[in-house]
């Protein structure tokens, strides 16, 4: 349905005229990415929209050092279609970016957009495993850590690009959710990443998301893997520490108790996967 | 405000309300294939090719569409006759209601454009974003498979040629 509200519609042909046109009128304007959201969730202060499309934000570049760079403006389609980014950290990206939604809505999502949007998120968790940062304008750049990012606190801004470092050398990653259908919301999901050198974990990246809240990494079971190979006891000890650490609520679709098992079914699945993707195929 | 894109082949320049969405703007052109079923991405039913990418109508606002090329089911036929996919829907009877079958049609025309041979299982993440509330989903899926072979054996279609049976 129409937004009804909608007086005006821009299309700038940079970053900074965006910047210029959001400005305007105190929060009357709002940037618009691929409309997936916004269109149902038009805020009703919102009068004048900033579409992206001609702000050359649609690209997707491999620095030299083997880290990616994702315009705000790709869609999940374009970052499934790039052999870079579905590949990047043993498939991680891909693994994730083939079960958001159906085809009809990655052609239109953006990442940015995604970003921005914060909430049910299976794009977030593996976000924050790989240590991603983000490039705002507001009306100078500025880079922030993903985490930073989601608590949030930030003035109006532009997200111009998302930015993927590196593969560690001996890392691997895996994604997964759960989801009453494939098509539903995760009850839970969620992202794993070690770092390995020497069979011995240097690095650890656990992330828990659910449904309605956006995926957080959980520190205690980082610590347990941190120092420990990967073995099936420390996959177990694990998965045990994921159940105490987190804390995920109840509600008609799921009761909590639930939820706090599937955290560990999560983990578990994760790190299994995790595992077998090491080089040599892990512990 | 002003808009120019190109709809089945043909220009198009109209007005629009700025708030409007896409799946108004074509429905208000005549393209009343392009249905009104959930108008939040759920269903389906209003899909469309947009520079050869299905696209829910529903979730996009009329503006995101300047310059862009739009196919809409009215779009697939020809004077010679149906489109493949069509055909094979009606020959399998893949349509019940009829509801969702555009916009299972321009999915599948999406995806049968990036694989020419989709697999059962391919062609079921294809169509994941469509619902289909009378028939269930195995004739359609035999549809689109029978269509990719319909396509294959016919003379194959000159780069940048418009969607349709050639
Ligand atoms: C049917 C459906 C199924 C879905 N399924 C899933 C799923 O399975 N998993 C999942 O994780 N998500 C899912 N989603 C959520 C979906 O991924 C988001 O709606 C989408 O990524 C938002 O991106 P967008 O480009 O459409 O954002 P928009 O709607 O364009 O914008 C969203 C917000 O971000 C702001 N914004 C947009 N771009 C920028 C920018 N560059 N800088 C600053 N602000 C910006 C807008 O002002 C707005 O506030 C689903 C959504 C739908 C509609």
């Amino acid at each position: 349905m129409s937004v009804t509200q909608i007086q005006q519609y821009d299309r700038p042909s940079s970053v900074d005229a965006a910047w210029q046109l959001l400005q305007q009128g105190d929060g009357a304007a709002q940037l618009l990415g691929g409309g997936t959201d916004l269109v149902v969730r038009c805020p009703p202060e919102v009068t004048a929209l900033v579409d992206l499309s001609d702000a050359g934000l649609r690209y997707v570049e491999s620095t030299t050092d083997g880290g990616l760079r994702l315009g705000a403006m790709s869609t999940f389609t374009d970052l499934l279609e790039h052999p870079a980014v579905v590949t990047h950290t043993t498939g991680v990206l891909g693994e994730m970016l083939a079960q958001v939604g159906s085809v009809l809505h990655r052609n239109s999502a953006t990442i940015g957009g995604h970003v921005v949007r914060s909430r049910l998120s299976d794009v977030l968790p593996v976000l924050l495993a790989l240590d991603v940062t983000l490039l705002l304008y507001d009306g100078t750049e500025r880079e922030l850590g993903i985490g930073e990012y989601l608590d949030g606190g930030l003035g109006p801004h532009v997200v111009v690009e998302i930015r993927i470092p590196p593969r560690v050398e001996g890392s691997a990653a895996a994604f997964t959710r759960f989801a009453r259908t494939a098509f539903d919301h995760a009850l839970v999901n969620g992202c794993c990443r070690v770092d390995v050198r020497d069979g011995v974990i240097t690095a650890a990246r656990v992330v828990v998301g659910e449904s309605s809240a956006v995926g957080r990494r959980v520190p205690p079971v980082e610590e347990v893997l941190v120092g420990a190979s990967l073995t099936p006891e420390t996959i177990d000890t694990a998965v045990a520490a994921t159940r105490r650490a987190v804390d995920l609520h109840g509600d008609w679709i799921a009761s909590a108790e639930y939820r706090q098992h599937l955290a560990g079914v999560v983990t578990e699945r994760c790190l299994r996967t995790v595992a077998e993707r090491l080089p040599g195929g892990g512990a | 405000m002003r808009l120019s894109f190109t709809l089945n082949g043909g220009s198009v320049e109209t007005d629009v309300a700025p708030g409007a969405t896409l799946m108004e703007l074509l429905r208000g052109l005549g393209a009343v294939s392009v249905k009104d079923g959930c108008a939040r991405g759920d269903c389906g039913s209003c899909a469309v090719l947009l520079d050869g990418r299905a696209v829910t109508a529903c979730l996009l606002f009329a503006g995101q569409v300047e310059g862009l090329r739009i196919t809409t089911a009215e779009g697939l036929a020809d004077e010679v006759g149906l489109h493949p996919l069509q055909q094979a829907l009606l020959e399998a009877g893949g349509v019940q209601c009829g509801f969702c079958t555009p916009g299972i049609l321009m999915a599948a025309a999406d995806l049968l454009e990036r694989e020419p041979e989709p697999t059962e299982a391919q062609v079921r993440v294809g169509l994941a974003g469509n619902l289909c509330r009378c028939t269930g989903y195995v004739k359609i899926v035999e549809a689109v498979q029978d269509a990719a072979a319909m396509m294959a054996s016919a003379t194959p279609v000159a780069e940048g040629e418009e969607v349709g049976h050639g």
